[in-house]
């Protein structure tokens, strides 16, 4: 029986691991593409979620078990995927920054991004510049994403950019900010990359900042 | 006069029974004995290694500490059931007590609406005096939290002080105030000190009480725990409280929720019994959900007043004295959204018996520092405060001889009774109540046009009582020392 | 494990309470005495005759009342009463018991707004199938009232288009109003036909009828003629007044509810009297008189207060209420009606009075507004989750799942979380959750754009259940009959 690419969408939008896992790895059996596999039936799942979520048909803890499902999913096949394909959506280092252990933005953050296809490294809260550097170093990510919740920690979403400078590895890296103090001003005058006003818009915005830039 | 009469002086409002409440305190010691909660300060941790405390992890500056029973039920017996406040009025104005609300604002809002350009824009030091001085002006409101950030302060590190400043120069009733971390609580009491006439004076008169907030679930980093225990060491009444999210950063359920925040109450409860015996701690909470279809923190949602509510009903079971939440709104602008959310959860917080409700006046989820929305809560205010008086039945307000006197068809407007306690109702500023065709006479005016005219009315004429230019110089000093220090 | 547990008790819902026991107890024994010693006025002969005839005293038209009677006739009511949807929809029926709350309009405001041009204009017949039709797809609404008073057709006939054009458009029960006799029975002919014969619709009656009588203590012909005829024809009534504390009544809390209840009591003695075991309601609107303005206030928080009062009253001697609330003094949709409506709504499901009647009505009476109902509506789905209260039990205490989470988890992944989240949490319609920019992105609209766009959406989209063919033809036949009557009578 060959698999449709429909009941891979299906089994995400339910978020339905087990089911997701066995039916990519019975596509790839069949010898159906990974790059097919991920965007007609992955990601087609995902943007499914999206709509829904939009019209407020479903929930977002149910929205997050689906990219967790979409993750999982994914990584059987990521690393014979094409070029074009990694492209869509690529690896992404999160962290939030010293002296400040709020965590659930930065999560929620982390979790829809893996609902659109990448690979998110969280490397924590309390992490000083140099963690980001190396981090940066390590993934080689498409996107920084860097959290602060509090005022008094937002200045070292600029420091963190800095030291990215000094390491002279800023510019392989596009870096996105959000929190709820933070505003496309502030953003701006860091010299972040990318504003992100919540986690939904967020994955648009980084989308659209990959495009221009394409 | 009738014996063995008990009446309800005033209304009667309760979530939990005893039962519950015990159910849930129950499950807060399991948690805190079986999970224990993160600390990330060598001070604390030292203090609940000596005890009998487990803390687990080598590292000096964080560890898991897991508290048993006992601890906490020895350390309940000493916190004080009553705290006054004197603002700068010179007034013991502001009775912590149960059963007995205190209203006031909440602090650090990022943004408001330019009152010129009407545009969303972010808040500064003007922007707090402006909020300052209505607080002054209204009457029911009992003490003052920033209501805006200074955003425009020389260095993030030291806004606090700058925060006191632009609070105390156009406001003399008591406070609540955000810090930075110790240092700048040590300087926000220092400067209060000066105005209260030395420590001694302080710790009889507080002239504040310090707000300092854990991480849910069951986090307490460095900058609070320090705060907390400076605040222990110097009698400074502080409140610990936890803001967790049903469904995000709490369980799915309310129970569940008001479970984790106790336990990290719990835990406060236990560490500063061990730094000072009897500091004036309170508890409290921001216990809501986070929406599961917007992903926002709701400050409107049903949810919230009911979860303050019961937290309140188990503070008072704890005998601890409880910073509540109520008159605040998601809506985005002062609307009907706003004026009916506001309304209930203030109701809610009030008539279950919380000693101190704050973030009164909040929009927008709280992250709007709106003008008009303090003075709509003014009267919402006095709506409540009427409600709590409750229904009288002695004879003289049972009337029945003057329903006898008066009879069938008769009238009651011109009778000396009414006369004498008609003026025991409630006087409305704000509402209407005139007829269609006075209304339109008067300019057909909605409850915005009403707010607004009121805002700016105040904004004009109210003159707060000036600080002393010798003691402005030196809280200006403190501050300035503290911007070099970081400089 | 040692999990068994005893002595355990719970509130199972919040508790709320203005009154002590001994303060109802003052209370009633001032109204008996009341009733005893002032009774009231009665404006109708024949049922001066039915009292005396049962043991009452009248001199003249007064009626005094003994205590006996009172409390026999309290000992007649039932203690559940059922009032049925017509389409026999049972969820969506109302039962009378005591903590139970449901909400609906109001009668007889002569003005209206417009649900297109938004202005103040007398109500019209199409109006009143605009208010059912609303009424009938709004979830938190459970019986209907018109709102207004038809001015477009007779006068005489107003009560009856009124019912003859809802009847239809919603199968939630009425609360009819109207003028006599006459008028009762045409409404009655309607509902009849519907339930399918009288004995049909004793057995589930579909509609309940309103009887104002006057403060103080005066009960007019009309009111009474039509609790006889509620009474000889198996009608749940309410028999209630629109008093004003320091104007009809004393200006105490406690002296209006005296009164007031009072009032209602000469009914109740009446209708058991005719019929033991009638459902009746006591209540009405009781508030202050605004000293300024002269009106009775419909937003005052003394209303809020008062009704919960008088709720406690009557449940304490097994009477349900008729409760006010959702209702406004404001002239227009704003911040005043928001809160004002909000409250007296908040207070009524927390007191859990019964029926809860005005929600829509706003500038003191004046004026009905479908838009204020459709609001009241988010605020009254906001008080029910409150009433609900919060559950304590192993799995709500999530002990196991905090330990699972702990330190610098989160709880978005767990099944706890996936059990609880849709039922533990009420999801709003109208009541926006969404950060500024997406708002803003939306087109910044304030909630009354959105009350008035939910209001329109319904209209266009909403279908109520269809009436029995019988029905139909008894609605023509009975407004001819009518019509007829008014051309004999000129």
């Amino acid at each position: 029986m060959t698999v449709e690419m429909k009941s891979i969408t299906d089994s995400i939008v339910k978020g339905d691991l087990e089911e997701a896992k066995k039916l990519v790895e019975q596509a790839v059996e069949e010898g159906v593409s990974p790059d097919e596999i991920v965007t007609q039936g992955l990601i087609v799942g995902m943007e499914t979620v999206g709509e829904k979520w939009k019209c407020d048909e479903m929930f977002l803890p149910e929205v997050l078990r689906s990219a967790s499902t979409m993750s999982k999913a994914m990584d059987i096949v990521r690393k014979d995927l094409s070029d074009t394909v990694t492209n869509m959506a690529g690896t992404m280092v999160i962290g939030t920054v010293e002296g400040d252990l709020h965590d659930i933005g930065k999560d929620l953050a982390g979790m829809i991004f893996e609902g659109a296809g990448y690979k998110v490294v969280n490397i924590g809260i309390d992490q000083p510049n140099e963690k980001f550097v190396e981090a940066v170093k390590e993934h080689k990510p498409d996107l920084l994403g860097i959290s602060a919740l509090l005022t008094t920690t937002m200045p070292r979403m600029g420091e963190v950019i800095n030291s990215l400078k000094e390491a002279g590895i800023r510019d392989e890296v596009a870096v996105i900010i959000g929190g709820a103090p933070v505003t496309q001003e502030f953003a701006d005058s860091i010299g972040a990359d990318i504003y992100a006003p919540n986690a939904r818009s967020g994955v648009d915005r980084a989308q659209a900042y990959f495009k221009n830039i394409a | 006069m009738k014996m063995n009469q008990f009446v309800n002086t005033t209304p009667q409002f309760r979530v939990l029974s005893d039962d519950q409440i015990e159910r849930i305190y129950f499950s807060a010691l399991e948690v805190l004995e079986r999970v224990g909660a993160e600390i990330y300060n060598e001070e604390a941790l030292d203090l609940f290694r000596a005890s009998d405390a487990v803390v687990v992890g080598d590292s000096e500056a964080r560890g898991r500490v897991r508290v048993p029973p006992s601890m906490v039920e020895e350390a309940l017996n000493f916190y004080p059931s009553k705290i006054t406040l004197k603002g700068r009025n010179g007034e013991r104005s502001l009775f912590i007590q149960k059963d007995s609300a205190g209203f006031g604002t909440g602090s650090d809002l990022p943004f408001c609406y330019d009152r010129e350009t009407g545009e969303r824009r972010r808040t500064g030091y003007k922007d707090i005096g402006m909020a300052a001085k209505l607080v002054d002006a209204l009457p029911n409101y009992d003490f003052f939290m920033s209501h805006g950030i200074v955003g425009d302060a020389p260095n993030p590190q030291t806004y606090d002080r700058h925060q006191f400043m632009a609070m105390i120069e156009q406001c003399t009733k008591p406070m609540v105030l955000t810090s930075v971390d110790g240092e700048g609580l040590e300087d926000l009491w220092r400067m209060s000190c000066l105005i209260q006439g030395g420590e001694n004076e302080f710790r009889l008169n507080p002239m504040f009480v310090a707000y300092i907030e854990p991480i849910s679930p069951l986090k307490n980093d460095n900058s609070a725990v320090e705060k907390l225990l400076f605040a222990a060491e110097k009698g400074i009444p502080a409140m610990y409280t936890p803001c967790p999210s049903s469904g995000a950063t709490a369980p799915a359920t309310l129970a569940g929720m008001l479970v984790q925040s106790l336990a990290e109450t719990l835990l406060a409860v236990s560490l500063c019994h061990l730094k000072k015996p009897g500091m004036p701690l309170i508890m409290g909470g921001v216990t809501t959900l986070l929406d599961m279809r917007k992903s926002t923190y709701s400050y409107g949602a049903p949810e919230l007043a009911l979860a303050s509510a019961a937290n309140t009903d188990i503070s008072k079971w704890l005998n601890l004295l409880m910073f509540s939440t109520g008159g605040c709104t998601d809506a985005k602008v002062v609307d009907e959204q706003a004026a009916a959310e506001m309304t209930t959860n203030l109701f809610y917080a009030c008539l279950s018996g919380a000693s101190l409700i704050h973030d009164v006046g909040y929009i927008d989820s709280g992250t709007n520092a709106s003008l008009e929305s303090l003075v709509l809560n003014e009267e919402i205010m006095g709506m409540c405060r009427q409600f709590c008086k409750g229904i009288n039945t002695e004879e003289e307000y049972l009337a029945l001889d003057l329903i006898n006197e008066i009879g069938p068809g008769g009238e009651f407007v011109t009778t000396e009774h009414t006369f004498k306690h008609w003026k025991e109702w409630f006087l409305p500023q704000l509402q209407d109540r005139s007829d269609y065709e006075t209304w339109v006479n008067n300019g057909s005016k909605s409850m915005t046009d009403r707010i607004n005219e009121r805002t700016q009315h105040l904004l004009d004429t109210h003159e707060p009582e000036p600080l002393d230019e010798d003691l402005h110089k030196e809280l200006v000093e403190i501050m300035h020392r503290a911007d070099r220090r970081h400089s | 494990m040692n999990k068994t547990r005893v002595n355990l008790r719970e509130n199972r819902t919040p508790q709320f309470q203005v009154f002590s026991e001994d303060q109802k107890e003052t209370i009633f024994n001032g109204m008996i005495r009341t009733l005893e010693h002032t009774g009231a006025n009665v404006h109708h002969e024949e049922a001066r005759d039915l009292l005396a005839s049962n043991g009452c005293r009248i001199e003249g038209k007064r009626a005094f009342i003994p205590p006996h009677l009172v409390k026999k006739a309290l000992a007649s009511l039932p203690p559940v009463t059922e009032v049925f949807c017509w389409d026999g929809d049972r969820e969506k029926k109302i039962v009378i018991e005591r903590g139970r709350s449901y909400f609906g309009p109001g009668p007889t405001p002569p003005n209206f707004i417009d649900i297109h041009t938004l202005e103040r204009r007398p109500y019209l017949k199409e109006d009143a199938r605009i208010v059912s039709t609303v009424v009938d797809a709004l979830p938190n609404i459970d019986f209907c009232e018109s709102l207004g008073t038809v001015s477009d057709v007779h006068p005489d006939l107003a009560a009856s288009y009124e019912f003859a054009t809802m009847f239809p458009n919603t199968s939630k029960p009425i609360v009819a109003w109207s003028y006599g006799w006459d008028d009762s029975a045409d409404i009655h002919a309607i509902a009849v036909a519907e339930a399918g014969g009288q004995e049909a619709f004793e057995k589930r009656p579909n509609y309940v009828h309103y009887c104002e009588p006057l403060s103080p203590l005066v009960s007019t012909f009309e009111a009474v003629d039509k609790v006889i005829f509620a009474a000889r024809h198996g009608v749940p009534v309410v028999f209630t007044t629109c008093a004003l504390a320091g104007g009809t009544a004393p200006v105490t809390a406690a002296g209006i509810i005296v009164q007031t209840t009072a009032e209602s009591f000469l009914g109740l003695v009446l209708a058991q009297t005719i019929r033991p075991g009638l459902p009746f309601f006591m209540g009405g609107v009781l508030s202050v008189m605004d000293m300024n303005a002269m009106i009775l206030t419909y937003g005052a928080p003394e209303l809020c207060l008062i009704m919960a009062g008088a709720t406690e009253l009557a449940h304490y001697v097994g009477i349900p209420l008729w409760q006010t609330g959702g209702c406004t003094d404001s002239k227009c949709l704003d911040e005043q009606a928001a809160l004002e409506g909000a409250l007296s709504s908040y207070f009524s499901a927390l007191s859990g009075g019964d029926l809860c009647h005005d929600v829509g009505y706003t500038e003191s009476g004046m004026t009905g507004s479908i838009f204020q109902t459709v609001m009241m509506d988010e605020a009254i789905g906001y008080s029910r989750r409150i009433t609900r209260g919060i559950e304590v039990n192993e799995d709500t205490l999530a002990t196991d799942v905090i330990h699972n989470v702990g330190p610098d988890g989160h709880y978005l992944y767990e099944d706890h979380t996936m059990r609880h989240f849709k039922t533990e949490f009420w999801y709003p319609t109208l009541c926006d959750r969404r950060n500024y920019e997406e708002w803003e992105a939306a087109g910044a609209k304030p909630m009354r754009q959105r009350v008035i766009d939910r209001t329109h959406a319904i209209l266009g989209s909403h279908t109520p259940s269809a009436v029995r063919p019988e029905t139909v033809e008894a609605i023509r036949t009975v407004m001819d009959a009518a019509e007829e009557r008014i051309r004999n009578n000129l």
